[in-house]
């Protein structure tokens, strides 16, 4: 797990994208630069008890946070943050997870 | 040439299937229930539209071969919540068109709980990559989070939604096709174990195996005695907002204005309603969209039009309540609002029905549907 979520921008008009796009939404630009966002504000969260069709379901939290780049994301938490909370951002395999900002770093 | 819905067919549903009981032999029994409706013969069919998650490898031509039907229409549609009303916009248009004369629509799963799971963790690839990783519980997570946004928004509480569940049981209890029929309080409803905050069991809908199907014609074609269904307007959306809103509003809102002009009558012209129930969230999103709110008060909308009043949303019970065929969900509303429109639906028919809506919602694409559609339909009086 590393610091930060790849994430991509549109070399023409500069808006954010994630997942990556073909196009950009707003001027239809086919190129994209990597970017990266590494903080973010809890939304909303949500404790997901129950998974359909599996058994021995550990209880996690997914939380939706803004973003300093301005595109929400579907976060999993690592740990206990609450709404409101700032948070620092990590990716692991292309997923985003969140912890509260300033947490010593995970790997 | 004009087209209209004719005539309507479903099978059981079931939660636990038996050996032997396969999407085929769902969809042959709602084909059969269709054609014997209808007055016709398999070989009066001339069109076919279908939606399902448990055809794969299959598609839509070898399930032609397997039912022995030559075709000069054909139609596959992958729209999940929203296949319904696109397969019967497509179908609507091939008998205007003369492209066939006779067209089956429809939809069935029998994807098991198992097989539910794995299509709700790679049902596209930004939910295969950058949600299930995250273990966010499948449609269920993704809803949860609008739901919140949405209490937030109309300032909601648990109870509000829970008018809805709780009257679409009631309506479910005169369904006897519905897997939940027992009355259910709101008490009960309040009370139930939490799937994924704010969501309880009674907001997510039981996944049953089953099959829907409904046959548009020309309407001529339709039974001595009996009104053919014409679908005065249909509208639909697909990635309005890039998913850049909320998802707290659907892509109704990109048309409704004139959707209404189209159809020719306003909100309170509506006798009866089928709103795509995946989750409570999801029918106020979408009847607020569609203007059917007064004042835009959802909270009195909720306790005093569905709650007291009982007003005609998901007469059938609803997904919540009836139970959710995979594909076959969004048109089992179409179905129910057409059998009312015939005033055919039994102990739970409405007095006056002529027009009805049904609308179509899904297609989840990373934090809320890309899909939405309506439809007004109109039995001639």
């Amino acid at each position: 797990m590393k610091l930060g979520l790849n994430i991509w921008r549109c070399s023409s008009c500069g808006k954010a994208a994630f997942p990556k796009r073909i196009f950009c939404s707003t001027c239809s630009g086919a190129t994209w630069d990597n970017a990266q966002i590494v903080k973010g504000k809890i939304e909303e969260i949500s404790l997901i008890h129950h998974m359909i069709g599996q058994e021995n379901w550990e209880k996690r939290c997914i939380a939706n946070a803004s973003t300093d780049a301005g595109i929400p994301l579907t976060v999993g938490l690592i740990d206990d943050v609450k709404i409101g909370d700032e948070i620092d951002i990590y990716e692991l395999d292309g997923a985003p997870f969140g912890r509260k900002a300033h947490s010593p770093h995970v790997n | 040439m004009d087209a209209a819905i004719i005539a309507t067919g479903q099978s059981d549903y079931t939660r636990h299937p038996k050996p032997g009981q396969t999407v085929f032999t769902f969809m042959r029994d709602a084909v059969t229930a269709a054609l014997d409706d209808a007055g016709m013969e398999l070989s009066d069919i001339d069109g076919l539209a279908v939606a399902s998650f448990s055809l794969e490898p299959d598609h839509a031509i070898d399930l032609a071969w397997r039912m022995g039907l030559s075709l000069k229409w054909l139609l596959q549609d992958t729209n999940g919540g929203n296949s319904a009303m696109n397969m019967l916009g497509h179908a609507m248009r091939g008998v205007e068109a003369g492209a066939a004369s006779n067209i089956l629509v429809l939809a069935g799963d029998a994807t098991g709980l198992i097989g539910y799971a794995k299509v709700a963790n790679s049902y596209n690839s930004a939910t295969l990559h950058h949600l299930a990783p995250l273990g966010h519980g499948g449609p269920n997570g993704v809803y949860a989070l609008v739901t919140s946004r949405q209490m937030k928004k109309h300032d909601l509480e648990k109870a509000d939604y829970g008018q809805i569940v709780v009257a679409q049981r009631r309506w479910a209890a005169l369904n006897p096709y519905a897997v939940y029929r027992t009355p259910l309080s709101l008490e009960e409803y309040l009370s139930a174990p939490p799937v994924a905050d704010p969501l309880v069991r009674y907001d997510c809908v039981p996944v049953v195996a089953g099959a829907q199907a409904l046959i548009v014609s020309t309407p001529d074609r339709s039974p001595k005695g009996r009104s053919p269904v014409r679908i005065r307007a249909l509208m639909q959306s697909f990635n309005y907002d890039n998913q850049e809103g909320d998802g707290t509003k659907t892509g109704i809102s990109s048309f409704v204005g004139e959707f209404w002009d189209k159809a020719g009558i306003g909100p309170e012209e509506v006798d009866v309603s089928a709103i795509y129930d995946d989750y409570p969230a999801m029918v106020v999103a979408q009847l607020y969209d569609l203007g059917m709110i007064p004042c835009g008060d959802v909270k009195a909308f909720l306790n005093r039009e569905i709650g007291e009043n009982n007003m005609p949303v998901n007469t059938g019970g609803g997904m919540l309540s009836a139970g959710q065929p995979g594909n076959a969900g969004g048109l089992s509303g179409v179905t129910e609002v057409v059998r009312q429109l015939h005033g055919r639906a039994g102990d739970r028919q409405i007095k006056v029905a002529r027009f009805g809506l049904v609308t179509g919602y899904g297609m989840t694409l990373y934090r809320y549907g890309g899909t939405a559609s309506a439809a007004i339909l109109e039995a001639e009086v």
